[in-house]
């Protein structure tokens, strides 16, 4: 029996489709999870395994309630080189997360660290991490 | 707002590209343990540093404006 190139293309085609609606589906993707000679893994889109086992077996987390897993490098931190002793950009209504501490005041636009998600700064002596 | 002294380290912190219950779930560089937030804390729920806490410090929710006035000296990262 010869096999018809057509169905060939229009099976192709349908994987294409089907691809294509997987990765744009809305709602966030549950972790694949991975238990192995006793570990449990959740494994991210670019295939690096978690071990999240004492999160799970002593911590109570539950491996499906992990999500998105966009990989380790998704978000870029912010430092340091980000703080500015004046503003450039923001206005009066801007919301800030302020912090001061040791006589030192600090403002972190949230329009600004929602893009970063952390940004790993020091205000006086002591590191800190600010965090939407 | 969180600290990133551990006893005698620092730690950078990153997000890890997960979520729980929609919060994201952050991992440090230096030791690769996984953190997320408890109480008025980060707590590490996976790694070498499994169960330590980095503490929350107090920050305000509020506009540049407000907090300018009363911090006139205050950096901005923006």
């Amino acid at each position: 029996m010869r096999s018809d190139p057509r169905l060939l293309v229009w099976g192709a085609l349908g994987l294409v489709a089907c691809g294509v609606a997987l990765a744009l589906s809305p709602g966030a993707r549950s972790a694949d999870v991975i238990r192995d000679h006793g570990r449990i893994y959740i494994v991210d889109r670019r295939g690096e395994r978690w071990d999240v086992t004492r999160a799970v077996r002593e911590l109570g987390f539950a491996p499906e309630r992990f999500r998105h897993g966009i990989g380790r490098d998704a978000f870029q931190p912010l430092d340091e080189s980000a703080l500015r002793d004046r503003p450039g950009q923001s206005w009066g209504d801007d919301r800030v997360i302020g912090i001061e501490r040791d006589g030192e005041a600090q403002a972190y636009s949230v329009r600004r660290l929602v893009g970063h998600e952390i940004a790993n700064t020091k205000i006086g002596d002591d590191p800190i991490a600010a965090a939407y | 707002m969180y600290s990133r002294q551990l006893e005698d380290r620092t730690l950078t912190l990153v997000p890890s590209g997960w979520t729980y219950d929609s919060t994201f779930v952050l991992y440090d560089r230096e030791t690769e343990s996984l953190w997320y937030p408890d109480e008025n804390s980060l707590r590490a729920i996976s790694g070498p540093l499994f169960g330590k806490r980095l503490p929350e410090l107090p920050s305000k929710d509020t506009s540049w404006s407000r907090w300018s006035t009363e911090h006139a000296e205050s950096k901005i990262l923006e």
